[in-house]
C-alpha cells in the first residue's frame, strides 16, 4: 500500500486543481469559513473530503468551482487554479466543459420536465448540437442506471433515481473534474450505494478528476486515492487511506467521522493477541480476507473441497 | 404527455402538430375577432368556432365541461349587468329598477362571449402546446431566454412546491394545527405556519437553483441551442392564411354594418 | 396496557397497489423501537396512522386502550408526537420559545402552564439559552432538537421521531440520538424510523423491520444482526462485514455476521478454542 498512488492513470505531473492560501468570509458574517486553504489536486485523483457540519466543505466545493466568489459573494483571498489557470473574476457558466457540479439536494437541480430535456439543458447553453446532445443520452443514461429513461417525467422520479440523473446532467457534459457535495445524505441506504457505484465505475473508466465530500467513511475509504478532513475552516488532514484512517484528528477523541467498519475491525483484532507478528492494513472486503486468511488458517478448520490452492 | 403543472392534454391532431407560434396567432386573432361584433349571434358563431377547433383537437370532456361551464357563467353575469347600461331595441319588463330591453340582455350575452370566447382560445393553446417546447416557441419569437426557463422551472417546480406545501400541512397539522376549523380570518391566520417555512424552503430552492443554473452554463454565450426544433410546415402557412383571411372577412362584415346589436353600437 | 397496539392493519391508496398487508405490532411504555426497512417498504405509512394522517382500510389502532381511528391528527397531537424528517418543515416561529408554544397552544393548554412546559422542555433538551433566538440562524442540529422539543411541549404518549440523523454529521447524530436516549429514560416510549443500522446498534431496544408492507422481524437489535443477509435483503445492502463474510465464504464457513463486535467477537472465540 504505502503511499504511492493506487490506480496508474494518475498523471503525476499535471495538477487539475490548485488553491494557494484560499480564505472566504460570507458578507456580514463574524469570521471566515474558510481559512488559509491550500490543497493540490492531480489530473485523475480522487479526492475524499469529510468534516463536521459548518467546517466549510460545501464553501470549498464552491470555491473549487468558482461558485464563490462570483454567484454567491463574499471577501476572499488566495487563488483557485484549474488546469494551471487562475479562475478569479472567471464566470462560473464558463467553465461549465471543466467542471461539472453535483449538490446535496436533488430536486434543486433538476431543471427539465423529462429526463432528457434535463441532461440536454447544459448542452444547449454550450452550444451543442442536438445530433451530438442525443447520441451521448444511451452512454450516460447507461452509467447511471437509468437506460431507457429519456422521456420520463423528472418529478416522478424518486429521490434515489433523480440524484443520478443530476450525475447523468453533470457527465453528459464531459467535464474534466466532478465535484460532488454531500450527494447521498438524503438517500436511503440503496440509493446511497448506487450513487457510490456509479462514482466507483467512474473511477476505472475515465480521466476524470473527482472531488467528493461525504460523510460515508466506508466508501471513502475504499474508493479514494486520497483524503482532506476540513474542522473549523481549516484542513486538518490530508493524506492517502491509510494514513487518514491512523489520524487522531479524524478519529481520535472528538472523532470528526464514524470510523469505518474494516478500520474498526483492523483495530479490534489488533489489540487480540493474535499469532502474527504484524497485521498488514486493510479497508476493503477483498483486501480484509487475504490478510484475515492467514489468521484463520491458524484458528479454524478450512472448507476442505475448497482449500486446494492456498 | 410531460405535464408538471401544464395544462397540456397529448392527442394526435393536427391542432397538435401545429407549429406553437401558428396557435399562438390563432389565439391571438380570435382575441381580436371577439372585439368585432356586439350582436350574440355573431359572437356565438365565433365561440362554436372555438369550440370545434377544441373538438378538433380532442379535447378532453372535463376539460370541455370547464370551459363550458366558464362560458355558462360569464354569459349569465354579463347578461345580468349589462341591461343596466344598455337601452335598445325592444323593452321587455322593468325588474329591479332597469329597464330590461332586448338590445341590453343581447349586448350583454355578446359580452359574456366575448370574453369567455379569449378565455378558452387561450386555454386551447396551452391545452396543445407541451410544455417541452413551449417556452422554446416565445424564445423564437424573441422571448429572452431567461424568461423562457422562468416559464419551464414554474411548470417543473409546482408538483413539487405542492408536495412541500402537503409535507408542511401534515407536520403543523401532527402539532395540533386545526386548519378546518375557525373563521376565515381566523384560518388565515392559521396559515402563517404553512406559509412561513414553505417560503423559507422555496428561497433555499432558489438559492440552490441559482447555483444549478449557474453551474449549468447559464450564460455561457449569448445564444443556445435547443434539443427540440419547431417544424414549419405547409400546414402552418396553410392556417396562417386561413387565419388572417378570417381576419379580413369579419373586418369587412363590421364595415358593412354587420353583427351590431340593433339600434347600434 | 400496552401503549400502542396496532393489528392486522392493511391499506392501499386509491388505484394502488397494497401498501400496508397486515401489520400487527404491540408497544409497550417506556419501549424504545427503531423501524426500518427500504423506503416504500411501509413503515412510514405505518407510522402515518399512528396519528391519524392516514387511514387504515381495515385493522385496529388503540393508544393506552382507545381506538383512535377516524380521529383527526390534530386531535390526536397530544398522544403521538410525531416528529417529521426536516424540521425545517415546522419551524416557522421567530424565537425558539415562541415555536415550542406552538403545539401546546393549539392543545389549549392554559398560557401559564404552557409557559411553565416550554422552560421544562428547554432545559431537558439542552436549549435553554437559545430560547430568545432566531431558529433560522441555529445549526441544523439545533433545529433538529427545537422540532423534537416541540412535540416534547405537548406531552405525547409516545414520540415518533422521523429519521433523526438523516443528513447529519457525526456529531449532530450523536448530540440528537443522545437526547432520544435521555428522553427515553426519563420514561418517554419512542419509536424511531431510521436507515442507520448503527444506532439501531447503539440505541434501540427493539428493531422491527418492514419489507413489501409486512414486517419481516421484530426482536432485538443483536439478533437482527445475526440475520445479515435479511438486513441485506431488506435494506438492499450488505454491511462491510457482512460482505467480508461473504468474500471469505469460498473458504471458510463462518456464521452470518453485521457487525465489527460479531466479526471481532468469533475471531476471539475461535482464537480461544483454537489455542
Amino acid at each position: 500500500m504505502g503511499s504511492s498512488p493506487r490506480f496508474s492513470n494518475i498523471d503525476m505531473t499535471e495538477l487539475a486543481i490548485k488553491m494557494d492560501s484560499v480564505s472566504f468570509a460570507y458578507p456580514n458574517s463574524d469570521g471566515p469559513v474558510l481559512q488559509d486553504i491550500s490543497l493540490e489536486v492531480r489530473r485523475g485523483e480522487f479526492v475524499g473530503i469529510c468534516g463536521p457540519s459548518g467546517a466549510g466543505k460545501t464553501t470549498l466545493a464552491l470555491a473549487i468551482r468558482g461558485i464563490i466568489p462570483y454567484t454567491v459573494p463574499g471577501k476572499m483571498k488566495g487563488t483557485v487554479k484549474i488546469f494551471g489557470e487562475d479562475i478569479s473574476g472567471q464566470v462560473p457558466a464558463k467553465l461549465t466543459q471543466v467542471m461539472g457540479l453535483v449538490q446535496q439536494d436533488a430536486e434543486a437541480q433538476i431543471v427539465g420536465l423529462t429526463v432528457e430535456d434535463d441532461m440536454a439543458y447544459g448542452m444547449e447553453n454550450l452550444l451543442i448540437d442536438p445530433n451530438e446532445m442525443r447520441s451521448r443520452f444511451p452512454e450516460t443514461l447507461k452509467l447511471v442506471g437509468l437506460e431507457g429513461y429519456e422521456q420520463r417525467e423528472t418529478h416522478a422520479l424518486s429521490g434515489g433515481q433523480k440524484q443520478r440523473l443530476a450525475i447523468a446532467s453533470s457527465l453528459v457534459i464531459r467535464p474534466k473534474i466532478l465535484i460532488l457535495d454531500e450527494p447521498t445524505s438524503e438517500l436511503d441506504p440503496i440509493g446511497k450505494w448506487e450513487v457510490f457505484r456509479i462514482i466507483s465505475d467512474l473511477r476505472e473508466r475515465r480521466d476524470m478528476t473527482i472531488i467528493m465530500v461525504e460523510h460515508e467513511m466506508d466508501y471513502l475509504v475504499e474508493y479514494s486515492d486520497r483524503l482532506i478532513a476540513v474542522d473549523e475552516g481549516k484542513i486538518v488532514e490530508n493524506a492517502n487511506p491509510e494514513q487518514f484512517l491512523r489520524s487522531p484528528r479524524v478519529f481520535g477523541e472528538n472523532a470528526l467521522e464514524r470510523t469505518p467498519d474494516l478500520f474498526g475491525l483492523h483495530l479490534r483484532l489488533a489489540e487480540m493477541n493474535l499469532p502474527i507478528e504484524e497485521l498488514p492494513f486493510f479497508s476493503t472486503p477483498n483486501d480484509a480476507q487475504e490478510v484475515l486468511h492467514s489468521i484463520l488458517y491458524k484458528l479454524h478448520r478450512p472448507k476442505d473441497t475448497k482449500d486446494a490452492g492456498r | 404527455m410531460p405535464v408538471g403543472a401544464s395544462l397540456y392534454q397529448e392527442a394526435d391532431t393536427f391542432v397538435h402538430r401545429l407549429d406553437p407560434r401558428t396557435k399562438l396567432f390563432w389565439m391571438l386573432s380570435i382575441n381580436a375577432g371577439v372585439f368585432y361584433f356586439t350582436h350574440p349571434a355573431y359572437q356565438a358563431v365565433i365561440m362554436l368556432y372555438v369550440m370545434t377547433i377544441a373538438a378538433i383537437a380532442q379535447i378532453r370532456a372535463r376539460a370541455f365541461i370547464v370551459i363550458a361551464s366558464f362560458v355558462a357563467f360569464a354569459s349569465i353575469t354579463s347578461m345580468i349587468f349589462w341591461p343596466r347600461h344598455v337601452h335598445q331595441g325592444k323593452e321587455l319588463f322593468t325588474f329591479m329598477g332597469t329597464d330590461w330591453t332586448t338590445g341590453g340582455i343581447g349586448f350583454g350575452l355578446a359580452m359574456g362571449l366575448r370574453v369567455a370566447g379569449m378565455v378558452a382560445a387561450g386555454a386551447i393553446w396551452f391545452m396543445t402546446t407541451s410544455p417541452q417546447i413551449l417556452p422554446l416557441s416565445l424564445t423564437k419569437l424573441g422571448l429572452p431566454h431567461k424568461f423562457g426557463i422562468g416559464l419551464s422551472l414554474m411548470i417543473r417546480f409546482v408538483p413539487y412546491i405542492n408536495w412541500e406545501a402537503r409535507t408542511i400541512i401534515e407536520a403543523q397539522t401532527s402539532r395540533g394545527l386545526d386548519l378546518q376549523q375557525g373563521s376565515i380570518i381566523a384560518k388565515l391566520r392559521k396559515y402563517v405556519p404553512v406559509f412561513s417555512p414553505l417560503f423559507s424552503r422555496m428561497f433555499l430552492l432558489i438559492q440552490t437553483l441559482s447555483i444549478s443554473l449557474e453551474s449549468k452554463g447559464f450564460g455561457c454565450y449569448n445564444t443556445r441551442t435547443s434539443l427540440h426544433e419547431l417544424s414549419w410546415h405547409r400546414l402552418d402557412r396553410i392556417s396562417i392564411a386561413a387565419i388572417i383571411l378570417f381576419l379580413i372577412i369579419g373586418l369587412i362584415m363590421r364595415a358593412l354594418g354587420y353583427g351590431v346589436i340593433e339600434g347600434g353600437i | 396496557m400496552p401503549v400502542v397496539e396496532a393489528r392486522n392493519i392493511r391499506f392501499s391508496y386509491e388505484d394502488g397497489p397494497e401498501v400496508l398487508t397486515d401489520v400487527s405490532l404491540t408497544v409497550d411504555e417506556g419501549e424504545f423501537v427503531a423501524l426500518l426497512g427500504a423506503n416504500g417498504a411501509g413503515k412510514t405509512t405505518f407510522a402515518k396512522m399512528l396519528n391519524g394522517i392516514l387511514q387504515p382500510d381495515s385493522g385496529t389502532i388503540r393508544i393506552e386502550g382507545e381506538d383512535i381511528i377516524g380521529k383527526k391528527t390534530a386531535e390526536l397531537a397530544s398522544w403521538v408526537g410525531y416528529c417529521y424528517q426536516n424540521p425545517d418543515h415546522q419551524i416557522f416561529a421567530d424565537s425558539v420559545s415562541k415555536e415550542l408554544k406552538f403545539g401546546p397552544l393549539n392543545l389549549g393548554v392554559p398560557k401559564d402552564e404552557v409557559e411553565r412546559r416550554v422552560l421544562e422542555v428547554l432545559d431537558l433538551v439542552g436549549l435553554s439559552e437559545h430560547a430568545n433566538e432566531y431558529p433560522f440562524l441555529l445549526s441544523k442540529g439545533i433545529r433538529q432538537k427545537i422540532a423534537v422539543a416541540s412535540i416534547l411541549a405537548m406531552r405525547p404518549k409516545i414520540m415518533l421521531i422521523d429519521e433523526p440523523t438523516t443528513g447529519m454529521d457525526l456529531r449532530g447524530s450523536q448530540s440528537i440520538m443522545q437526547l432520544i436516549r435521555k428522553l427515553n429514560e426519563v420514561g418517554h416510549t419512542i419509536l424511531i424510523i431510521t436507515h442507520d443500522l448503527k444506532i439501531v446498534a447503539e440505541y434501540a431496544q427493539r428493531a422491527v423491520v418492514f419489507k413489501d408492507g409486512g414486517v419481516v422481524f421484530d426482536g432485538q437489535p443483536t439478533a437482527l444482526f445475526t440475520q445479515a443477509a435479511l438486513l441485506e435483503n431488506v435494506l438492499g445492502v450488505a454491511t462491510p462485514v457482512y460482505r467480508l463474510v461473504r468474500e471469505c465464504d469460498a473458504f471458510w464457513d463462518l456464521p452470518e455476521m453485521a457487525t465489527v463486535d460479531q466479526f471481532a467477537d468469533w475471531v476471539n472465540r475461535s482464537y480461544k478454542r483454537g489455542a
